[in-house]
């Protein structure tokens, strides 16, 4: 601590005033009579001079404070006490409150290599459907390129079922970012899931890819018009599922790497002296 | 505490040296608790017309009041919109922020301490010039709290209700711009010794962005108002279109200052969950760079929105897609405060006590409404929900959930440090799930009836258009809304007396204002620490392991 | 109370700055005003072309920006102890801004009287009178706070060491003038 009180044992505080109140007053006042009637406004200036004046004065040097005694020794603030060695644990048996949660990830890659084995096996679900409901396989490719390109909607089932170029490429790029993005997730989620056997798998696998799913379903109509009519529902679940199992093993399979440990340094930083 | 004891033995002077030394008083304490007090009367006044407005709409046709039900309605929500907004939410912030800036920097006061009295008179009179008009033979305006022209021109709006609505505003607005100064002119050149402005507690922060906000919006209110005035009382033209006026302006001036001040309204309570988070998570703010960047962010992105509440005039087509485009932005800054909240969480050793309570509900139900919010900012959105109960159920999430949510967990923790006394758990928890449950009553299915094209400010409606059960719905919840209000006024009061002494630092919290008395003293601190860290009192309280260790 | 030390920012520096900001966005908006409604009047009304008598308005121009240079001066004089030579710049400040004042009460005499032009009139007035109008109470409250300043440094309160309420109020003086020449450009350049 710095900055001892003064010898006397007094602090300098601004004294109280009423000039505050009378200029709010005759503000009002003044305002109130510019909406009813020029007295009020004459009254209310009229105050507005008496208060500017009365507070001018006090800004003057030597006028508007008060030396306030301290408070009875009675009635001072308990010292803060410290107490070393005290620091609350967040978790029994760590060395302090000071660590990273959670305390080990998977790391950049694992996330990039399940997104990659997840959109890898997911094409196999849907294909098997185009191929076995007789649409053909490009069905669900040019469904999926309707998220990104406008008018897909308009084409009719015939077209949809052809190949077409653009919206194979479109598609393609589509299902890579996505699947990209989904690992990475999942390599940052799923070491956040509460330890027990199987949690991971359970949420990668099923909760996760049921939450997106369910999504999907609701925002469809907005988002990819096209795929909202022709989806078929319990294909579409299956993929999802797929790719959810998948990117999750491939995830949880892979070593974790602690996380760094925070440092402290020795030295405390050098206090900015604000004020004198 | 032994000191609770001996203070009921010194002699109270006699009731009119007190009330003197109230209404003269410069201690930016007793300030604060007036702001406070201030804004709890008239948040119960509000809550009557809220009551009022819900019970006109239970069923359809009714007519409360008879023959005049219609007009006033429209003084009801014109009240209760404008009292809510400039004599609640603001006050009650700048209030709670007049109380701890200082104390949480290791000043002494406040800048400007007549100033900061100014304010709170202003703030009192401009409320009372604008409930004067009921005195008036045309009674309260009936404008809306926004007021859109040409409602507040003299043919639509002949009687001087309107006129006592602009000068209550105006009026009030004086002591809001002086209490920006105020704060300004503290955090940036009166913090304790060590205190740089990285490490200031996260609540100074937002004031600090908080005042910025102030100063650069409610000039533009003030300088519409008085162009509402000088078109009412000097025949000016700026909003009257019969002579080349323009609606149009005042909208645009009304929401440059409306947007940045429903921010005016949130950013200190974000500060306020920064604060209790990680208190009651007993772990430090995960990521207070990202936090403050975040806050300057959306300060600043919030000066460039407003027109998102426009959308339905017919702008331009390239103006909507920047609108919306820049209000999405928003929700960056915003998830990234919700994530790091999260984040403190996560791990942590949380208490359950009623400040942590009301902040975790914060989270949840900001959360609603800021999802809502991400809706109407999509212009296309907007256009099928713009002024239907979609959009008041939209910012009553984010006002009552957020704001008032957060303000209810600020004051759970600080009132401790106020008065030297706890308030009633049991009580608490009684006001937070009438609230929790009553509020989600109310305005959840505001959002069923807006979808369902039920405009807002309609004083009632036909009961073919299948709106009546969710009109029946909110005003339940209104009914079990209101006791929740009632037990926290008498839990604040009856605690002032009875409850159970809360000593120095009852919390085991880590900023300034703990290691003073509660209540402080006049002059709050007899030496001024020198600071280190975020988190001075841990410093203090676990010197083997103190956070300027490991602070950048 | 002791002047704190110069490197560190003194709250009263601070709040006039701030205050100054939030000046700076009523000035603002009612510039932004005023542009927005700048568009052709109707044949037969006043209008910016030919109602505003521009060697009245150029000459209190001149006097008002005089008046920045001036009190720059006294200022100075005041740091350096040189009482008289403050008094009399800041004397002269005080008379230049008189001075700019009657020239607006002039020119209004002239609009109201000779070209018809009022506040209720057309937008022109609405904007105009509304704008110069709150310009011109901004310098009445500078002339009012260089009087009470002159007056204090005449009984000696105002001396080289408790100089910083001369300081502020010429901060505000400059903030002033700044102003008027944004409002001279737009009401009396662009407008044309
Ligand atoms: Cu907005």
């Amino acid at each position: 601590m710095a900055e001892p009180s003064n010898p006397q044992g007094n602090v300098e505080l601004p004294a109280a005033t009423v000039w505050p109140l009378v200029l709010a007053a005759g503000l009002a006042l003044a305002g109130l009579g510019l909406a009813t009637s020029a007295l009020l406004s004459v009254v209310g200036l009229a105050l507005m001079v008496t208060a500017v004046v009365g507070w001018v004065a006090e800004l003057l040097p030597g006028r508007g404070h008060v030396a306030v005694p301290l408070a009875g020794v009675e009635r001072r603030p308990v010292p803060v006490k410290p107490l070393p060695g005290r620091v609350e644990q967040l978790r029994p048996g760590m060395p302090g409150h000071r660590f990273r949660l959670p305390e080990k990830v998977h790391p950049i890659s694992a996330g990039i290599r399940g997104g990659l084995v997840g959109g890898l096996l997911m094409p196999i679900p849907a294909l098997t459907y185009g191929i076995t409901s007789g649409h053909g396989p490009w069905l669900p490719i040019n469904l999926l390129a309707g998220l990104l390109l406008p008018r897909v909607e308009t084409q009719t089932l015939a077209e949809l079922e052809q190949f077409q170029w653009t919206l194979f490429l479109v598609a393609c790029g589509i299902h890579v970012v996505i699947s990209l993005t989904i690992g990475l997730l999942y390599g940052v989620l799923l070491p956040t899931v509460p330890a027990f056997p199987g949690a991971q798998l359970l949420a990668g696998g099923l909760i996760l890819p049921a939450m997106w799913t369910g999504a999907s379903y609701g925002l469809m109509g907005v988002l990819n018009p096209a795929l909202r009519e022709h989806v078929h529902w319990p294909w579409y679940v299956v993929s999802q599922l797929v790719f959810g199992v998948a990117a999750a093993i491939v995830v949880v399979r892979t070593e974790r790497v602690a996380v760094a440990p925070i440092v402290g340094r020795e030295l405390p930083p050098a206090p900015r002296e604000d004020r004198a | 505490m032994a000191t609770i004891e001996r203070e009921s033995h010194v002699e109270s002077p006699p009731w009119p040296a007190r009330v003197h030394d109230w209404l003269t008083t410069v201690d930016h304490k007793k300030l604060g608790i007036m702001y406070v007090a201030l804004a709890m009367g008239f948040l119960i006044i509000g809550g009557i017309e809220a009551l009022l407005i819900r019970w006109q709409l239970m069923w359809p046709e009714s007519r409360i009041f008879g023959q005049d039900t219609p007009t006033l309605f429209n003084q009801l929500f014109t009240l209760h919109g404008t009292t809510m907004v400039f004599l609640v939410g603001m006050p009650v912030l700048i209030g709670m922020a007049n109380y701890l800036v200082p104390l949480m920097i290791g000043a002494r006061d406040m800048a400007f301490p007549r100033l900061n009295a100014l304010g709170l008179w202003t703030t009192l009179f401009g409320g009372l010039v604008l409930y004067l008009s009921f005195l008036t033979p045309g009674g309260p305006p009936a404008i809306g709290w926004f007021a859109y022209a040409p409602l507040t021109g003299h043919t639509f709006a002949r009687d001087v209700g309107t006129d006592l609505w602009a000068m209550g505003l105006l009026v009030s607005g004086v002591g809001t711009i002086g209490a920006g100064v105020n704060f300004l002119a503290t955090i940036l050149a009166m913090r304790a010794p060590g205190m740089t402005l990285g490490k200031v507690p996260f609540f100074v922060w937002t004031i600090l962005w908080t005042s910025v906000q102030i100063l650069l919006a409610i000039p533009p209110l003030t300088a519409a108002l008085i162009m509402v005035v000088l078109d009412r009382q000097l025949g000016a033209h700026f909003f009257d279109a019969a002579n080349g006026g323009s609606p149009y302006l005042w909208q645009h001036l009304f929401w440059f200052f409306g947007h940045p001040e429903v921010y005016i309204l949130i950013l200190p309570v974000f500060g306020i969950i920064s604060e209790v988070i990680p208190v009651f998570s007993r772990k430090v703010l995960f990521g207070y760079e990202f936090m403050a960047a975040a806050t300057m962010g959306i300060a600043f992105i919030a000066m460039g929105v407003w027109a998102h509440h426009m959308y339905c005039v017919g702008l331009a087509r390239t103006v909507d897609i920047y609108f919306a485009a820049a209000s999405l932005l928003v929700s960056i800054p915003t998830g990234i405060k919700m994530f790091n909240w999260l984040a403190t969480m996560y791990g942590g050793r949380i208490r359950f006590t009623a400040p942590m309570l009301f902040a975790i509900g914060f989270l949840a139900m900001f959360l609603i409404g800021g999802l809502t919010g991400i809706m109407l900012a999509v212009a296309p959105v907007d256009f099928q929900v713009s002024d239907t109960y979609f959009v008041v159920g939209h910012f009553h999430f984010t006002l009552i959930g957020g704001t008032l949510f957060g303000v209810f967990a600020g004051i759970y923790y600080w009132y401790p440090k106020v008065t030297g006394r706890m308030l009633s758990e049991t009580l608490a928890r009684w006001q937070f799930w009438l609230l929790l449950v009553g509020f989600l009553l109310t305005f959840g299915p505001m959002h069923v009836s807006g979808v369902l094209g039920m405009p807002r400010r309609i004083y009632t409606y036909l009961p073919d258009r299948g709106w009546d059960v969710w009109n029946q719905i909110s005003t339940i919840g209104a009914l079990i809304q209101a006791p929740s209000y009632l037990i926290f006024v008498w839990n604040l009061m009856a605690s002032l007396r009875s409850g159970p002494p809360a000593g120095d630092d009852p919390w085991d919290a880590w900023t300034l204002e703990w290691a003073t008395t509660s209540p402080p003293p006049p002059y709050n601190f007899e030496e001024v620490p020198t600071v280190r860290s975020r988190r001075p009192l841990w410093d203090f309280k676990h010197p083997d392991d103190p956070d300027w260790k490991y602070e950048g | 109370m002791s002047e704190p030390p110069s490197e560190a920012l003194d709250p009263r520096k601070v709040g006039m700055l701030a205050f100054l900001v939030s000046e700076a966005a009523f000035f603002g908006t009612l510039i932004a005003t005023f542009l927005f409604f700048l568009r052709p009047i109707r044949s037969g009304e006043p209008n910016p072309r030919d109602a505003f008598d521009i060697p009245l308005v150029l000459l209190s121009t001149f006097c008002l920006l005089l008046s920045s240079a001036t009190i720059h001066q006294a200022h100075k004089s005041l740091l350096r102890g040189w009482r008289w030579a403050f008094l009399g710049w800041w004397a002269t400040t005080m008379v230049l801004g008189i001075i700019f004042l009657g020239g607006t009460a002039l020119e209004w005499s002239s609009l109201i009287q000779e070209k018809q032009l009022t506040i209720s009139r057309n937008l022109l007035g609405s904007c105009y009178f509304t704008l110069v109008g709150f310009h011109a109470a901004h310098v009445s409250v500078g002339v009012v706070m260089l009087a009470v300043v002159l007056l204090l440094a005449m009984r000696d309160v105002v001396t080289p060491q408790q100089s910083l309420g001369a300081e502020l109020v010429s901060w505000y003086w400059h903030f002033v003038d700044g102003v008027w020449v944004v409002v001279f450009a737009v009401v009396y350049v662009v407008a044309r």
